[in-house]
């Protein structure tokens, strides 16, 4: 199947292309996102890590909850164990599956809607049990795959085809959430921020207990075509984002590292990314060592 | 095979951008995120019937291999490669990048 | 109850035990390694009393923030090779279904207790009422056939349940052990044999030597019987690339669209080609009967007492009762029905959920007769009275 008229896949090819799902089963790369999203680099920076860190696809099993994203499968890792659960559950299945092998570490992609809306009840008692894994939010502030509605996290005054008359409910914040609920390490960073996504995966990949980290990621075609660049600012005469290098230019324009966020006050940050670490406590109990002291108490007998 | 065309060739630094020009999907992310500003939107299409970018007029030398367009491109149709064998042979031994 | 230094299995011998603690153990001697749950009256005792024996056999036990997480918790512990199962009544199975739906796509094993309470909604949560019957068989979107079992004692809540954790790993489809109230919290003598018996009849959960065959049931092209595989284990060589639950070839690659009906097909008949191995049934005095009682769980109970002052009174009737409740055994009830003068089904509910599937197979010249009864436990008399009433 490579030399498929439809997408000739040219050689020389992409350095991780050989290392790609798609790359394997197909002989081409079909990557079925929109032009523009970010979901295609994050599967390319997910393959990246996969590789060069060499995980051993047995202990690092990746659970992919539903949303766009589902359809990463395609770009991740060939050798990586890939399953697709159901909307907003893929905690607790990663809950089931670490405590019973508590060898494995898996990682979780999950998007907005689905962690902070159906999945919120798995999310908050995720992050409270502080299980060894790591939880991707991927946050393009609006339900994609069922076309453009409004989630939890779409920006105030934001049209979506559920809010004609713009979004007036307040957003809900994946990272306060997290931190509330108890994550030991939460982290925020966007797509175009490619490096330091990275960075966080491969520092989460070490940490033990549950990391949160959330990817802000531009949806082009229901979230970009219908709102202004002056989502995040008011005052500012905005024009339609209509291609990815708009909606990057937005993201970029939006996201405020933390440090500088501390000089800022509430208005100014209306409408806006607060990216950087929020908190990395690596002495938080983790909960699958705590059982397995309650488990050897338990064997050892009355 | 038809060999891709190169959107940079640097002899010196040993690495090359291609383009793969058929997948291309023409969103413009690696021109808003190439932090030396080097890339623009040509208006030749692809079969996708997509803007293809291009390198600005002279704007060659200042690309530094930092990949920041590799990684973000969401259909990963622009990446950098280690300048081995092509028909101009380099002279120096390999160029690791 | 004093267990031996927390091993696996009970000092062999007789024990008072009520029925969820009898399930659980009958979990734990089949080689149970994870069990998620919510509490919920009346099913409450089993995560108390597994909370307490899991760990000692190195298996966890979780109590999960609710019912939506207790099932996938337990989906993804049996996904990554343990023995898995969760135990709820009738509010949590339905919030369970949609879990269970996906379940039975990918074909993960796991077993599923469903200790039935009284009345829609809330209802009288401490009374028996069998009316989960119809859900576990449509227990989630889309078409599946599940394995129900229908226990009367605690002994059988012991051993039915190992056949439980068998069956899910030989068919690889939803089981449901339908408990109730008033035999999950009874007290009953139960007997249980030693470790050497029980290790013979369990199933063990192993992957097999060429980790490439197939991973999901397929038809074998030159028998055209359906074959199941032994299930994967996420986490070793014998797992499929991808896992995703939409109709899919023996190795979960996609089907197109046009294939969905020959999986929906390989769905059914998995279970419907093996339905004389799976459904276990029972008789009592039925040769030469012409009134045949056909019921399942606790009314058999008062049936064996109506039955046995009926045949003193010259009255031919006789008992088939039904273990496994589905897949509801259509040729051997039909075969039983024929000939019969009257068929009474007493059932714990009032729409008669088997009632109505005894009435498919009988002719119509044969009267089905429904002795319902809900919240409350037959009393052979009510029994009897039928009988007699029929026989005249």
């Amino acid at each position: 199947m490579s030399d498929d008229v439809r997408y000739p896949s040219e050689k020389p090819e992409h350095p991780y292309f050989d290392s790609s799902f798609s790359g394997m089963l197909l002989g081409t790369l079909v990557s079925r996102f929109c032009g523009g999203c970010g979901y295609g680099s994050i599967g390319q920076l997910y393959t990246r890590v996969f590789e060069d860190e060499k995980l051993d696809p047995k202990l690092y099993p990746l659970v992919i909850g539903i949303g766009c994203y589902s359809q990463i499968f395609f770009l991740v890792h060939k050798n990586a164990q890939k399953m697709l659960t159901l909307h907003g559950r893929a905690p607790a299945i990663a809950t089931g599956m670490k405590m019973a092998n508590p060898k494995m570490k898996p990682i979780i992609f999950s998007g907005d809607g689905d962690c902070l809306g159906i999945g919120g009840n798995h999310f908050i008692h995720l992050c409270r049990r502080n299980l060894d894994c790591i939880l991707f939010i991927f946050n393009n502030s609006i339900y994609g795959m069922t076309g453009g509605q409004a989630a939890p996290t779409t920006l105030y005054g934001a049209m979506s085809t559920t809010t004609p008359y713009k979004m007036f409910e307040p957003r809900s914040d994946g990272v306060e959430l997290a931190l509330a609920a108890g994550a030991s390490y939460v982290a925020r960073t966007t797509v175009a921020h490619p490096r330091t996504l990275m960075k966080y995966f491969k520092k989460a990949l070490k940490h033990k207990g549950t990391s949160v980290i959330e990817v802000i990621t531009p949806c082009v075609t229901y979230f970009g075509r219908k709102n202004l660049d002056n989502l995040g600012s008011k005052g500012e005469k905005g024009e339609i984002m209509d291609t990815g290098g708009k909606m990057f230019e937005w993201i970029k324009k939006n996201s405020i590292h933390i440090n500088q966020a501390k000089f800022m006050s509430k208005e100014e940050l209306f409408n806006k990314y607060i990216i950087g670490e929020f908190r990395y406590n690596p002495s938080k109990s983790e909960y699958s060592e705590e059982y397995k002291k309650i488990q050897n108490i338990a064997m050892k007998g009355d | 095979m038809k060999k891709i065309p190169k959107l940079i060739i640097n002899i010196e630094k040993g690495f090359s951008l291609m383009l793969n020009q058929h997948r291309c999907q023409g969103c413009e992310i690696c021109v808003s995120v190439c932090p030396t500003g080097i890339l623009e939107m040509s208006d030749q299409l692809n079969m996708r019937v997509a803007f293809l970018p291009k390198v600005k007029e002279g704007k060659e030398k200042y690309c530094t291999a930092c990949k920041r367009c590799e990684y973000a491109c969401p259909i990963w149709a622009i990446y950098i490669v280690p300048e081995i064998e092509n028909e101009i042979t380099v002279k120096k031994e390999e160029a690791k990048i | 109850m004093s267990n031996v230094n927390g091993k696996r299995f009970l000092k062999p011998g007789k024990y008072l035990m009520m029925g969820n603690v009898a399930m659980a153990e009958g979990a734990l001697s089949s080689g149970l390694k994870f069990f998620g749950g919510y509490p919920i009256t009346p099913s409450t005792e089993v995560i108390e009393h597994l909370a307490k024996r899991l760990p000692e056999v190195g298996g966890c036990c979780m109590q999960m923030e609710d019912e939506l997480a207790s099932i996938n918790a337990v989906m993804g512990a049996s996904l990554v090779g343990a023995k898995a199962m969760t135990a709820t009544s009738g509010p949590g199975l339905s919030l369970m279904t949609e879990t269970i739906s996906m379940a039975a796509n990918i074909e993960i094993p796991f077993v599923f207790c469903d200790v039935q309470r009284c009345g829609p909604g809330t209802g009288f949560v401490t009374v028996p009422h069998h009316n989960d019957v119809g859900l576990t068989r449509f227990a989630g979107n889309g078409e599946f056939e599940v394995i129900a079992f229908a226990p009367m004692s605690c002994q059988e809540l012991f051993d039915l349940t190992i056949t439980a954790f068998n069956y899910a790993e030989t068919y690889r489809s939803p089981i449901f052990i339908l408990s109730d109230a008033y035999l999950g919290h009874i007290h009953e003598v139960v007997n249980i044999p030693p470790k050497e018996e029980i290790l013979k009849r369990v199933i063990d959960r192993t992957i097999p030597e060429d980790t490439t065959g197939a991973k999901f049931t397929y038809e074998d092209i030159n028998t055209h019987k359906l074959m199941i595989p032994k299930p994967y284990i996420v986490g070793t060589e014998f797992c499929p690339p991808l896992i995703i639950h939409l109709p899919h070839n023996q190795d979960g690659i996609l089907m197109p669209e046009e294939n969905s009906l020959r999986f929906m097909k390989i769905m059914i008949d998995k279970i419907r080609d093996n339905i004389d191995k799976i459904s276990l049934t029972e008789e009592y005095k039925l040769d030469d009967a012409e009134i045949i009682i056909i019921s399942y769980g606790l009314p058999v109970r008062a049936s064996y007492r109506a039955v046995d002052i009926a045949r003193k009174k010259g009255i031919k009737v006789g008992i088939f009762r039904l273990i496994t409740v589905w897949p509801f055994p259509k040729e051997k009830v039909k075969k039983v029905v024929a000939g019969a003068k009257a068929i009474i089904v007493p059932e714990m509910n009032y729409t008669g959920v088997i009632a109505e599937q005894v009435e498919r197979v009988t002719d119509l010249n044969i009267p089905v007769i429904k002795v319902p009864k809900v919240a409350t436990l037959h009393h052979p008399d009510d029994i009897l009275r039928v009988i007699e009433e029929v026989a005249k």
